[in-house]
């Protein structure tokens, strides 16, 4: 066993090397490019002031080298438009991509740990409005800039990704995760728009039958995949009333992995009366990550909606 | 006397049946009472028909039974224990229960598992309980009730840090323990209604027994009365028509800690009538409840737990004014 740990460690040293190399050997290679990208990193002028996602306006000094990122989905987005190398502090949800797990968590449940956050000395926090006002004040006092981003539908998420990308000085890759997105969404929507709408209901949870109305994105989503959410009708999260589901009789229930279990789904009075259960087109989502989190992977979550929805379209 | 309970038992009987009519013809779905009858005649539309029998009618019975099921246990807990902030949760069934709901949530278990490990383990609880307050053969009402708290709170305890260590489970547990009868189905009903029927009669057999024990478990005695028996008899069928009670719908507060006085204040302490009486009240209650729950956000639905302290507890303080009031002018 010990032998193996060894083993491992080498073997991710000597993966860590070469990534290493990789990075410097891209240096040396593209180096027209990097001049290209000096002279666009002027464009990003320190200090930056930019404006946060609670209308309030941030000073940032200098060019951040350490980010604490206090939501899962601001990580996801600093990796995917190639700053993950400094990120140094993350909350204990975050799971994505693979490498964040080895970054100190200096956060949980509970909110911020002030403490830990201060160890990593940070030079931008990235907030979530549950991060914690007090927590994050006292942050502010020390002189570390907080900037609050909270996308709640896919617009906002492109403005997410674009004052990361400007703060972190990566506009140009930061512009290319924004157009893959906005590709791959019109991709699917192209497919879908002229099908008919099936109605669909997502169940959060079956005990309470825990539903997503108007204004989460997984209203947003089934929208663009061709999809009506028949509990449109309640916002937000919500408790739904199974009455009215058998009146709305969906065509489509979606779920995820942590919902419950789809056999109960389907023998429940109620649920039993649905065409969706009756055409067996109940479908569980393969992560609840990816139709919950305000990152650029939202895209993934949409195709796989789509597919539920309109199988034939994507043949 | 005899007359004015009487009637007051009719009243209570004809706003029982007044009750479960509105709540079979309210609900999220509105549906005219004219369909509602053409359903009970065999016509109706499918959706109407699914709707009405296989959703609304089982949820009615259910709150119905459970209503009924925790005011009568309240009724003779607050007796037995002489003790009016006794409730049926008293002795740890409520904690043991959201005990094994909270594993139940947090294993993915499914529906009916999470009914049974919460039967399950409020069970154990009371159990345990009832273990360290017995000293050779007697229980002491105090020790037990004492020992309920502790334990309650031990379990509190843990089931505050399963929730801190799985903290994506952490609302459906807190949902989950406000109460709810929204996937209430038949087989809910075939399990709940016949043993907390059973078990209520048989408690009420013991009414007058418990009569006695409320004048002091020594005078009951002389009386002629085995309180030992009735005690442990009363304890064991009470909470396991509480386990039950709560593995269907959760845990409703405050049923069976104001029902049983509301009823007191009506219809005075002699446990033959009282017991009854108030079980109809609780049947009363927990239907009008659920039909809140049911309609005031529909097409969202509240958890019954919160409709019974908001409407319960300002009810309450109006009758206990009331009687204050009564009592001074006398």
């Amino acid at each position: 066993m010990k032998r193996f740990k060894g083993l491992l460690a080498l073997f991710l040293v000597f993966i860590l090397a070469f990534s290493l190399v990789a990075c410097s050997t891209n240096t040396v290679t593209k180096q027209p490019d990097n001049t290209k990208s000096a002279t666009e990193a002027v464009k990003t002028q320190f200090p930056l002031k930019i404006t946060d996602f609670l209308g309030r306006e941030v000073t940032i000094v200098k060019a951040p080298q350490r980010i604490v990122s206090l939501a899962p989905s601001t990580t996801e987005i600093i990796y995917a438009i190639g700053a993950g190398d400094k990120v140094v502090g993350v909350t204990d949800y975050d799971n994505y991509p693979e490498q964040v797990k080895n970054v100190p968590k200096v956060g949980g449940f509970k909110g911020p740990n002030v403490e830990a956050i201060t160890a990593q000395k940070p030079d931008i926090i990235f907030a979530s409005k549950l991060s914690g006002k007090e927590q994050m004040e006292a942050l502010e006092k020390m002189g570390i800039p907080v900037v609050v981003l909270e996308a709640t539908n896919i617009d906002q998420i492109y403005q997410s990704i674009k004052l990361i990308g400007e703060i972190t000085g990566n506009d140009k890759k930061a512009e290319e995760v924004i157009s893959n997105m906005q590709n791959k969404i019109k991709e699917i929507s192209d497919k879908v728009k002229d099908l008919p709408k099936v109605s669909t209901f997502y169940l959060v949870s079956l005990d309470g039958n825990w539903t997503a109305g108007k204004g989460t994105f997984i209203d947003e989503l089934i929208n663009i995949a061709g999809g009506k959410n028949v509990a449109d009708d309640v916002n937000g999260w919500a408790q739904y009333s199974i009455e009215e589901l058998v009146k709305k009789n969906p065509d489509v229930i979606i779920t995820s992995p942590h919902a419950g279990n789809v056999n109960d789904i389907k023998t429940m009075a109620g649920y039993k009366e649905t065409n969706a259960v009756k055409n067996d087109k109940v479908f569980v989502i393969s992560d609840d990550n990816i139709i919950n989190r305000a990152s650029n992977r939202i895209v993934l979550g949409l195709e796989e909606i789509a597919k539920f929805l309109h199988p034939e379209a994507f043949k | 006397m005899k007359i004015k309970k009487s009637l007051y038992f009719t009243a209570a009987f004809f706003i029982l049946v007044f009750s479960a009519i509105l709540s079979i013809s309210a609900g999220a779905v509105e549906i005219p009472l004219q369909d509602v009858l053409n359903v009970f005649l065999g016509k109706g539309t499918e959706i109407n028909k699914t709707i009405i029998f296989s959703l609304r009618l089982p949820r009615l019975i259910v709150s119905a039974f459970v209503g009924m099921g925790l005011s009568v246990v309240g009724t003779f807990f607050q007796g037995l224990l002489r003790n009016p902030m006794a409730d049926p949760y008293i002795l740890g069934v409520s904690s043991g229960a959201a005990f094994g709901a909270t594993i139940a949530i947090i294993l993915n278990l499914g529906i009916f598992g999470l009914s049974f490990m919460a039967f399950l383990s409020a069970i154990l609880t009371v159990f345990f309980v009832y273990t360290i307050s017995k000293t050779g053969t007697r229980v002491s009402m105090t020790t037990m009730l004492l020992a309920g708290i502790a334990v309650s709170a031990f379990i509190s305890a843990i089931i505050s840090l399963m929730m801190l260590l799985n903290h994506d489970q952490f609302s459906r547990i807190i949902f989950w323990t406000m109460g709810g009868f929204g996937l209430v189905t038949w087989n809910n009903v075939y399990v709940s209604a016949p043993i907390i029927t059973v078990g209520s009669f048989i408690m009420y057999l013991f009414s007058r027994d418990v009569n006695a024990i409320l004048t002091g478990e020594e005078s009951a005695e002389h009386l002629g009365v085995n309180t030992e028996f009735v005690k442990k008899l009363i304890l064991a069928i009470g909470s396991l028509v509480t386990a039950l009670s709560v593995s269907v719908g959760g845990i409703i507060g405050f049923v069976g800690l104001i029902v049983p006085h509301i009823a007191r204040l009506i219809i005075g302490p002699d446990n033959r009538y009282l017991v009854p009486f108030s079980g109809i009240l609780g049947a009363v209650f927990l239907i009008l409840a659920d039909l809140f729950a049911r309609v005031l956000l529909k097409p969202m639905e509240i958890p019954i737990g919160i409709i019974t302290a908001a409407f319960g507890g300002p009810f309450f303080l109006y009758l206990l004014v009331r009687s204050k009031q009564k009592s001074e002018r006398m």
